[in-house]
């Protein structure tokens, strides 16, 4: 008796592993509607034992402080430097704008989520965060922290999502790499370093030179700063990443306008059935 | 005493569950999302073959199964497939059970490490089989060694904290266990 039953149940469980593997999306979907039943009510407890925790390193690295002052100190100082340079640019750029009367993408205007948890698998790079299908998101958006690209929506629940990290090894992102205007892909590996592939001309890529989404494949708005580029032990060219992925705590989720396609070649564009909406989007920050 | 028995035996699959819960809450928290060189050990799977060594009556084929499942759903790996795997697994050891309760523990561990290997091993051909991408063999590798590492670890915890210790034959008479 008690055999059959572990029969029929270990048959159940390889029917739900053959059902996952033929219709993913729907499965993904249950899964996400579960970890959002499941993971929240653990919220009171898994954002402060992260807290703790980084408060412990904070203590260990309490000794090195005064040194870490006196590098921030100098760092400020060149910093000092670099605003001066981005304030007269953006001046100029201004300016330039100004004469060819260019139309900027509206704004992208952001939603911000906590982070809950991390995937919890050495194999997984992803993270949960508290916003979901309430607030709007929607699979395929891209996740920032304040200064760089963290990764891509992947599974919304209603009040939780997944973010896949670019450090995944299923993570691919187009990129641009500046200032030689190169393509390439981002590709996690599951370290901490992304590696650049598909690139072109591998002599005009420098190491120092910025990595940004190219928006290729409407994947990612273009021009979100994903890092800069260092080379491999092995002369391959990785990503360091701009985000800071030790101090995930808050992630901003960029809205994607989805930008109007032009298909047709030979007739007007905007006349007909689309109506040209004149308003610009208006903007509404959460965060 | 019969009431008293199956008292224990439910209070034992209370503390296995909340154990495996605990260790499913701790590894979601969410610590830095650098991939690290050492991987941290599956302590899960050490706790789940801690308990089935010494009280097998208190893991039973669908606690496992329930604590599998919700560990497959929420660290986002293939539903359903390492569930399946450590039932028949569970099956399995609680089959071998009766041959470590005299044995010294580096045997037990060297079976363990065993066990471990073919149920990795199993996941990965039939993961691989079914086109899924597979997480990369060295980082496996170092994964399953870490996991088997912190092996007597979970057993020595187990031990001081939870009082779950092998069961002599006598007792194994008085709970009905095969000898």
């Amino acid at each position: 008796m008690r055999g059959v039953l572990v029969g029929v149940l270990v048959v159940v469980l390889l029917a739900i592993f053959l059902l996952w593997r033929v219709d993913n999306p729907r499965v993904e979907q249950l899964r996400a509607a579960l970890i959002d039943r499941i993971v929240p009510n653990f919220e009171w407890a898994l954002v402060p034992a992260a807290k703790f925790t980084n408060m412990i390193s904070g203590f260990q690295s309490y000794v090195n402080i005064y040194e870490q002052n006196q590098e921030l100190r100098r760092e400020l100082q060149r910093l000092k430097g670099w605003r001066e340079a981005a304030l007269q640019l953006e001046q100029k750029n201004a300016k330039l704008l100004d004469l060819n009367n260019v139309r900027i993408n509206p704004k992208l205007t952001y939603i911000t989520g906590v982070v809950l948890t991390d995937s919890g698998s050495p194999f997984r790079q992803s993270a949960l965060i508290s916003i979901g299908r309430y607030d709007g998101v929607i699979e395929g958006w891209a996740a920032m922290d304040g200064l760089g690209l963290v990764g891509r929506i992947s599974g919304v629940g209603q009040t939780t999502s997944r973010v896949i990290l670019l450090t995944d090894s299923n993570s691919r992102i187009p990129v641009i790499i500046q200032p030689s205007g190169q393509n390439a892909i981002l590709s996690g590996t599951n370290t901490p370093f992304p590696a650049i592939e598909f690139l072109e001309a591998p002599d005009a890529v420098h190491p120092g030179d910025r990595v940004v989404s190219s928006g290729d494949g409407n994947v990612f708005p273009r021009g979100l700063l994903a890092g800069q580029v260092v080379l491999g032990r092995n002369g391959q060219f990785l990503v360091q990443l701009a985000a800071d992925y030790q101090r995930l705590e808050f992630l901003r989720v960029l809205r994607a306008t989805s930008e109007e396609k032009i298909g047709v070649s030979d007739e007007l564009v905007g006349v007909g059935d689309t109506p040209i909406d004149p308003k610009p989007q208006t903007s509404e920050d959460d965060g | 005493m019969a009431d008293g028995l199956v008292a224990q035996v439910w209070s034992g699959r209370l503390i296995y569950f909340l154990c495996a819960g605990f260790l499913l809450f701790l590894s979601l928290v969410p610590l830095g999302f650098t991939p690290r060189f050492l991987p941290r050990p599956d302590l899960l799977l050490g706790l789940t073959f801690a308990f089935m060594l010494r009280r097998p009556d208190f893991t039973p084929f669908w606690l496992i199964a329930i604590i599998f499942l919700l560990s497959d759903i929420l660290l986002a790996q293939p539903v359903g497939l390492w569930t399946a795997i450590m039932v028949v697994t569970a099956e399995f050891v609680r089959t071998q059970e009766y041959r470590f309760r005299e044995l010294a523990f580096p045997l037990e561990w060297l079976f363990v490490t065993g066990t471990i290997f073919l149920a990795l091993l199993a996941n990965r051909i039939i993961l691989s089989m079914s086109m899924v991408p597979v997480a990369g063999f060295g980082s496996v590798m170092l994964h399953f060694i870490v996991t088997v590492i912190a092996y007597p670890v979970v057993v020595f915890l187990c031990f001081f904290l939870l009082r779950i210790r092998k069961i002599t034959p006598d007792e194994a008479i008085r709970y009905g266990h095969r000898l």
